[in-house]
């Protein structure tokens, strides 16, 4: 009877067999990908200040980095917007100009006159380029290695799941009952779905470096009401980088809603992986400024529409 | 209080930039916005900066005595941040159960400095640290004073020891409104009782001067800064803040005025 039984198991491997090696592989394989992800992510400590550009492309990518750019022209007085959502250069800006600064001015002069045309003019994109390729060698972003690396830490679970089909197949063509396979499939499906979605857009370090700007810069959280006019242009770039349209909004409430910059770019207003931190390091609760006009303003991804902080 | 040079007053929207000048000594803070103290200016604090919590809301000028909760909140600010002294206004903000929401002037009569001498006595005896009161602007005057605004003053720090927390663009706005000389006014304030003082900017309009706290130094401000000798003079500027660059200037004029060092 038990070898009868035996010769009838698919592929010759009898099923509770099987799933102890399933689940032990999938276990394994799981810790592996953890680590490799760890490993491959772990990035750099870094030893200088980073730009306010800089910290928009770590809080919200390059759409981020070029309102944070935005937002200092303005405040320097370079801009302004012609129609709703154009821009137009004004004045000699007064502040120091950094290259990307000068290449979104000369996009705007030369026609990108729409916020969301100025991350695709070649000269911007080239500096975003630049600004990217900075962070990468600083151990920030990781490097397309490094994000290789952590797509392929999956791979084995990916095999591990093509494995396990194949047995329901079989096993369901061999007339044996599978329902045991596909509930120990099921989390493992999941696990891998999560690796694949969440790789990792920021090294540890970059994280931690976002992390660190939120509390050293928290003056200019708009639950502060920050004084932008003293804080000036880089103050402005830096209240973009880490707060978003909110902070727009509360630099220069008209323009911000002329210029459709937070509609324009994308979700910058929610700012990407940063949201959680506006949340956290705004707290409003220790904060003695906060009063009702800023208490709704502490979570972020809400602030959206501008509607806090002018 | 030792010398402690120029500073400028605390709000949560210069915080950045009042943290970031190398020489500050000193500043101040509303005590009404202590009970949720800024981590910003307990750094300051612990940096070794001296904060001076300012009341608003005390009404030692007011015919009731002071709330306890509120003289209490002010020993619990000194407290907290180490202060050597506080301060409040010689106004009150509230009468017959009503909230003015703004300073008013006391009648400078016999019957008003006894009832502020009484107030300010009361809150001495809660607070661990000495109590500075600040005389306020006002655009009017109850009729029949019985004093001159120094001889009321002398009178009110000889029965209640306490000190002098000079308002220099105060003086200038009530002798510019009553029509006298900013710098005789001066003169008669009990000046060698002074603990520290403020200085901000205002603006004249229609005949009047407002101490707006909001605008630039006027020169004639600062010509009275130059008349008082003092430990300390702070910067008031509680809105429209201006750039970087223009309160840095301000910050210097008044040190210059004053033959004091730069905090910029």
């Amino acid at each position: 009877m038990v070898l009868a039984a035996d010769s009838a198991a698919t592929w010759g491997i009898p099923g509770p067999t099987f799933l102890k090696g399933f689940a032990f592989a999938a276990l394994v394989l799981w810790i592996l990908a953890l680590l490799i992800r760890r490993w491959a992510a772990a990035g750099r400590r870094l030893h200088r200040e980073l730009h306010a550009y800089e910290l928009a492309y770590l809080v919200g990518g390059r759409q981020r980095a070029v309102a944070a750019s935005i937002a200092a022209l303005r405040s320097g007085q370079a801009i302004d917007t012609v129609e709703r959502g154009r821009l137009q250069v004004v004045a000699q800006p007064r502040m120091y100009l950094t290259p990307l600064d000068q290449a979104i001015l000369y996009a705007i002069s030369s026609g990108s006159t729409r916020a969301r045309e100025i991350p695709l003019n070649p000269s911007v994109r080239q500096q975003l380029e630049v600004i990217e390729a900075g962070l990468v060698a600083a151990g920030q972003l990781p490097s397309p290695a490094e994000r290789f690396q952590t797509r392929w830490a999956t791979f084995p679970l990916l095999l591990l799941l093509a494995v396990g089909t194949a047995r329901i197949f079989a096993g369901v063509s061999n007339g044996r009952p599978v329902t045991n396979l596909v509930l120990i499939m099921v989390p493992v499906v999941i696990v891998t779905l999560v690796l694949l979605v969440r790789a990792p857009k920021l090294t540890r370090e970059g994280k931690k470096s976002m992390a660190g700007a939120f509390t050293r810069h928290r003056v200019l959280s708009p639950a502060m009401s920050p004084a932008w006019t003293t804080y000036g242009p880089e103050g402005a770039a830096l209240g973009v980088a880490l707060f978003g349209g909110l902070a727009l909004a509360s630099i220069d409430p008209v323009f911000a809603a002329e210029s459709e910059v937070h509609r324009q770019l994308g979700d910058f207003a929610a700012g990407g992986g940063g949201s959680s931190y506006t949340s956290s390091s705004s707290s409003c609760s220790s904060s003695s400024s906060c009063s009702s006009s800023s208490s709704s303003c502490g979570g972020g991804s809400s602030c959206g529409g501008g509607g806090c902080g002018g | 209080m030792n010398a402690l040079g120029v500073g400028i007053g605390w709000r949560p929207e210069i915080a950045g930039f009042v943290a970031g000048l190398p020489g500050l000594r000193f500043t101040e803070v509303i005590a009404e916005s202590l009970h949720h103290p800024d981590p910003e200016l307990l750094a300051l604090r612990d940096r070794g900066v001296t904060v001076i919590p300012h009341g608003l809301k005390l009404s030692l000028g007011g015919a009731d005595p002071v709330e306890t909760a509120r003289v209490e909140h002010l020993a619990r600010c000194a407290e907290l941040m180490g202060s050597p002294l506080v301060s409040e206004h010689i106004a009150f903000v509230r009468a017959g159960g009503l909230q003015a929401g703004h300073l008013l002037p006391v009648p400078r009569s016999r019957e008003s400095l006894d009832a502020l001498t009484a107030n300010i006595r009361r809150t001495q005896a809660e607070l661990p640290v000495p109590l500075a009161v600040e005389p306020i602007a006002t655009l009017f005057d109850w009729p029949d004073a019985e004093f001159g605004e120094g001889d009321f003053l002398t009178e009110l720090l000889e029965r209640t020891g306490a000190l002098l927390l000079l308002d220099v663009a105060n003086v200038y706005a009530n002798a510019v409104n009553r029509a006298e000389d900013p710098i005789e006014v001066l003169r008669s304030f009990p000046l060698d009782r002074v603990a520290y003082v403020h200085v901000a900017g205002g603006i004249e309009h229609e005949g009047l001067y407002h101490d707006t706290h909001t605008h630039a130094l006027p020169a004639e401000v600062l010509a009275l800064v130059a008349e008082v000798t003092a430990p300390a003079f702070l910067l008031e500027r509680d809105g429209d803040y201006p750039s970087a660059d223009d309160l840095r200037t301000e910050l210097d004029a008044i040190a210059d005025a004053a033959a004091l060092p730069r905090i910029t």
